[in-house]
């Protein structure tokens, strides 16, 4: 009962522990918002807009057919029940709401956290954070300063690409290639969203590229310095990332719209 | 003038090792201090001491006569900045040419990305043949050619002091007297040399003071105003 006892305990403290590193992580990177030294600006603008380039960018070839594919497949099923339901209010409650920002950080998660983990703990592992030191350079600016604004901002870029082309490239999809009736389809969408649900979905967006890129980036810093560390952390860094973007829905749909 | 004043300073052991316990040392301008140690392990720690990047368990670092404060990183950045670092941890940044890696301290200090690589640069490029390997990355190049370049990245942030192990394996044969050349120039220009050796040649370019690590203690065989503690 004891070791029971002890084993709960020692776990929990671990978590708060992991818990209380996360934020403190989050704050020092915060605190460069407002620091904003002027030593190293021009390369992380040019950090920043690589970052949104593979992040964003070349997201768009798989997040459009993944919009469209949802839309489309959305669409069709919520026709069928179009009399018991409405269209509009049923359509952005999911898109807007649910799915355009939980499908846009899956997406995120799997292309590039994943692969931002694999690069920052390959340069802890080899020592690259070390010379960067070395040259009196802040990898904490260059290295996840830049990562941190690039993919926050790609995350609620994609979302916005993601619900735009789920709503009119899904309709126009069951438009042209089924003869399923959709009545006022647009309209009804329209007259359903409000500017709440702007706000949902953009806060939502904005905090899961927050929480995504902290975790991405604290896993990378804290590979142990031993090359099969690496697959582990990209990981914790996958199932984390998922598991905290779940929390943090939940948390903003209950203080909304309970 | 003391560059580096080490007073009652213990560092524990990374890995394998003793360590380095309490101890003493001085490193003045222009010094030639030639580590002779019985672990690879602890010379490795004195290196990354002296470079500030193994943190000290207690004691003192003072960097030209200011004592250096271990609470942040960030503090450290500035005296890094000061301080080459050559050794079987050094390493280029794999995802940038080697131009990239030259030029990341000019770029990042004078924000300005079309920072070129000046003539005193590009000629320590050609000396140490590397010259035309500039825009290739590190994955590209063989271990000779990056340690090459890690030798001039060092060089060129034009360090008070210089952290040497086994300068040899960055030299190679063909390079050896042109590092050596090199180096020279640049301790005659008052940086301090701090190195391990196993090469002769090394040992007879730069006789200087004798450093011993013998069970993780630390002292001058061959200098009477430094001490050991």
């Amino acid at each position: 009962m004891k070791s029971i006892a002890g084993y709960t305990g020692r776990k929990t403290l671990e978590f708060i522990n992991h818990l209380l590193d996360i934020f403190a992580f989050t704050f020092r990177l915060m605190e460069l918002f407002i620091t904003r030294p002027v030593e190293g600006r021009a390369l992380i603008k040019k950090a920043v807009v690589e970052q949104i380039y593979f992040t964003a960018v070349q997201a768009l070839p798989m997040i459009i057919p993944l919009a469209l594919m949802v839309g489309s497949m959305l669409i069709i099923q919520f026709t069928k029940l179009s009399g018991d339901f409405d269209l509009g209010k049923v359509t952005v409650v999911l898109v807007v709401r649910e799915l355009g920002p939980i499908i846009t950080a899956l997406l995120v998660i799997l292309r590039s956290a994943t692969a931002v983990t694999i690069e920052i703990s390959a340069m802890t592992v080899f020592n690259e954070i070390e010379a960067l030191e070395m040259s009196g350079v802040d990898p904490m600016r260059i290295v996840s300063f830049a990562r941190f604004v690039g993919i926050t901002t790609a995350v609620l870029c994609l979302f916005i690409v993601f619900d735009i082309v789920a709503i009119f490239g899904g309709y126009a999809i069951v438009w042209v290639a089924t003869d399923v009736t959709m009545g006022s389809f647009l309209p009804l969408v329209a007259k359903a969203i409000t500017p709440t649900d702007m706000v949902v979905g953009l806060l939502k967006a904005l905090t899961f590229g927050v929480s995504i890129t902290v975790i991405s980036l604290y896993h990378g810093f804290n590979t142990k310095k031993i090359i099969t560390m690496i697959p582990v952390s990209a990981s914790k860094t996958a199932v984390e990332s998922f598991f905290w973007i779940m929390v943090i829905n939940i948390i903003i749909s209950g203080v909304f719209y309970l | 003038m003391t560059l580096i004043e080490l007073k009652n300073y213990v560092l524990t052991p990374e890995k394998n090792g003793h360590g380095i316990s309490p101890c003493h040392l001085c490193i003045g301008k222009g010094d030639i201090v030639s580590i002779q140690s019985d672990s690879a392990n602890d010379a490795h720690l004195l290196f990354k001491g002296l470079a500030t990047l193994s943190y000290p368990q207690k004691g003192t670092y003072v960097f030209q006569g200011r004592a250096l404060d271990f609470s942040d990183y960030r503090n450290l950045l500035k005296t890094k900045k000061n301080i080459g670092y050559l050794t079987s941890s050094t390493t280029l940044i794999s995802n940038r040419s080697i131009r990239d890696n030259l030029s990341l301290g000019n770029v990042y200090f004078g924000n300005d990305l079309s920072v070129k690589l000046d003539q005193e640069t590009l000629d320590l490029c050609r000396d140490f043949g590397i010259e035309a390997l500039l825009d290739e990355r590190p994955v590209n190049l063989g271990l000779a050619d990056n340690k090459r370049a890690m030798f001039i990245r060092e060089l060129i942030k034009k360090p008070r002091v210089m952290l040497f192990e086994n300068p040899e394996d960055f030299s190679g044969l063909i390079y050896k007297s042109t590092l050596i050349r090199v180096l020279k120039e640049e301790i005659k220009a008052g940086m301090a040399l701090v190195f391990l050796t196993y090469d002769e040649d090394f040992m007879n370019a730069f006789p200087g003071i004798i450093l011993e690590i013998k069970k993780g203690g630390v002292s001058f065989v061959s200098d009477s105003q430094t001490h050991s503690g």
